[in-house]
């Protein structure tokens, strides 16, 4: 399945939780993310092309929260994503996904997402 | 010998009790509010009801340079006299622009926040005399909105000769959830247009969108969610130099406020006096420290860096409350900072980028 970010959710993605705004990780990650992550057997590529920019609360708590929340852990998100731009200016935020989600604890934010 | 005026000491009297109750009202609501940080001791909600303005008017009469590089003071001080006429409600009788020489593009957000501050808590309108102004200044101000914010009419031309162009400034609020982004985007490409050049679009929309976040996470007081919780960013071009100035300002708990001391001996120092918001801003900076016990969080503070990181020559300069945190990438792209402790605090927290388009380097960025 493949997932763009600018066309499928926007192209100014920014925030954290649905507080900071509707574009936020938190609604990606409930809304787009994780369904077919956990539906479909097949990888999601998700495209990073196309938005302005992503500020580290977003890319944290879209990628970094699945294994936080208790989703998915790292190993099975390598298997399963795939994360792909053609912006070389844009290689830096698929480096900061795979550390966000190296770096968070599994299942440390017990609580699921209520967006 | 003058026989003492009775009637003018016992005024003196007054005033003086007068100031010296202010100030220990003052005294104790700062000693609330670092006990209590998290608790709303003082929440001023901009509703309609409470929009009745008090009886008193307050002239305010800017000085020759509004400029927090060299006249950090003074530029303050003034700007502080608005918005207590905001929080108490006061009358402005009139906003003197007409001394002004030079305004630097930060001073000029932060002014504007404040009249705009002022507009929402007592309204009216504004009594200043545009003829009087310095064309310079009168053509800087007409470009970031000042006309519409004090209700004056534009004047059909404009005088003055200056390279520096100020772009309209924007306003958000947190408890608006869809502006954030796309005024981050917007103001990105007026600045494209104004400097007729490409900019590393992405960076800056990293930093500003993390500012925004850190406004709606930090900067308020939750208790507060439904009352004024906003923020203001403006650019400014300067062709000489091909230089873009971004500035980004919030009214809330500053950086240092909210920032958790994380170390027994931070604490000890902080309880001393001996760790100054300079150093703590600093210390913002670093990578895990966020006021949030949630995991993961601490990181936004350094995509502030990142459009610095990217160009030589360029800085970035954070004043929060009593500090400031100064951020220079040299030209041998080397990071330099230098924190400090400021007297007047700017009860908020100004973030402003400088860097030249033009002097974009491809250094791999690293977070």
């Amino acid at each position: 399945m493949h997932l763009s970010i600018a066309k499928d959710f926007s192209d100014v993605p920014w925030g954290r939780y649905p507080e900071d705004g509707d574009y936020c990780g938190e609604n990606f990650r409930e809304r787009h993310l994780v369904p077919p992550l956990l539906d479909r057997t097949e990888k999601v590529i998700v495209e990073l092309d196309g938005v302005e920019g992503f500020g580290s609360s977003f890319l944290d708590e879209a990628f970094g929260g699945m294994v936080r929340k208790g989703y998915f852990t790292a190993d099975e998100l390598k298997a399963r994503l795939k994360v792909e731009t053609t912006q070389p200016e844009f290689q830096m935020y698929v480096t900061l996904i795979w550390r966000y989600i190296a770096e968070a604890k599994f299942g440390s934010e017990k609580q699921l997402a209520t967006a | 010998m003058k026989k003492p005026d009775r009637r003018k000491n016992a005024w003196l009297l007054r005033q003086r009790a007068a100031k010296a109750k202010r100030r220990k009202a003052f005294q104790c609501y700062r000693k609330l509010r670092n006990r209590f940080p998290n608790q709303p001791l003082l929440v001023n909600k901009f509703n309609q009801e409470q929009k009745q303005p008090v009886n008193r008017r307050v002239a305010v009469e800017l000085p020759e340079r509004l400029d927090l590089d060299v006249n950090y003071e003074a530029t303050v001080t003034h700007l502080t006299n608005v918005r207590r006429a905001s929080e108490k409600r006061f009358r402005l009788r009139y906003l003197s622009f007409d001394a002004i020489k030079y305004i630097s593009p930060s001073a000029a957000l932060l002014l504007a926040s404040e009249v705009d501050r002022w507009n929402d808590a007592v309204g009216g309108r504004l009594r200043a005399r545009h003829a009087a102004w310095d064309p310079n200044v009168k053509r800087l101000l007409c470009g970031m909105g000042f006309f519409e914010l004090l209700h004056l009419e534009k004047p059909a031309e404009l005088g003055g000769v200056i390279n520096t162009t100020f772009l309209p400034f924007l306003r958000g609020n947190a408890d608006d959830r869809a502006a954030g982004g796309s005024l981050a985007k917007k103001l990105r490409q007026e600045i494209e247009a104004v400097a007729g050049t490409e900019i590393k679009k992405h960076l800056l929309f990293d930093g500003l969108t993390e500012a925004i976040t850190n406004v709606s996470q930090h900067a308020y007081p939750k208790a507060a969610e439904k009352s004024y919780r906003p923020w203001w960013m403006s650019a400014a071009y300067v062709k000489d130099t091909n230089m873009v100035v971004v500035s980004f300002y919030d009214h809330g708990r500053t950086i240092p406020g909210t920032l958790p001391a994380s170390k027994v001996f931070e604490r000890m120092k902080d309880q001393f006096g001996l760790w100054n918001d300079g150093q703590k801003i600093r210390a913002a900076m670093e990578l895990g420290r966020s006021s949030s016990d949630s995991a993961g969080r601490g990181k936004g503070l350094q995509n502030f860096l990142e459009i610095i990181k990217a160009h030589t020559g360029s800085r970035l300069r954070i004043f929060s409350n009593h500090g400031q945190l100064t951020v220079t990438n040299s030209e041998e792209n080397a990071l330099l900072f230098d924190s400090g402790a400021v007297e007047t605090s700017l009860h908020g927290t100004l973030i402003e980028w400088q860097f030249v388009p033009k002097n974009a380097t491809d250094a791999p960025l690293d977070r």
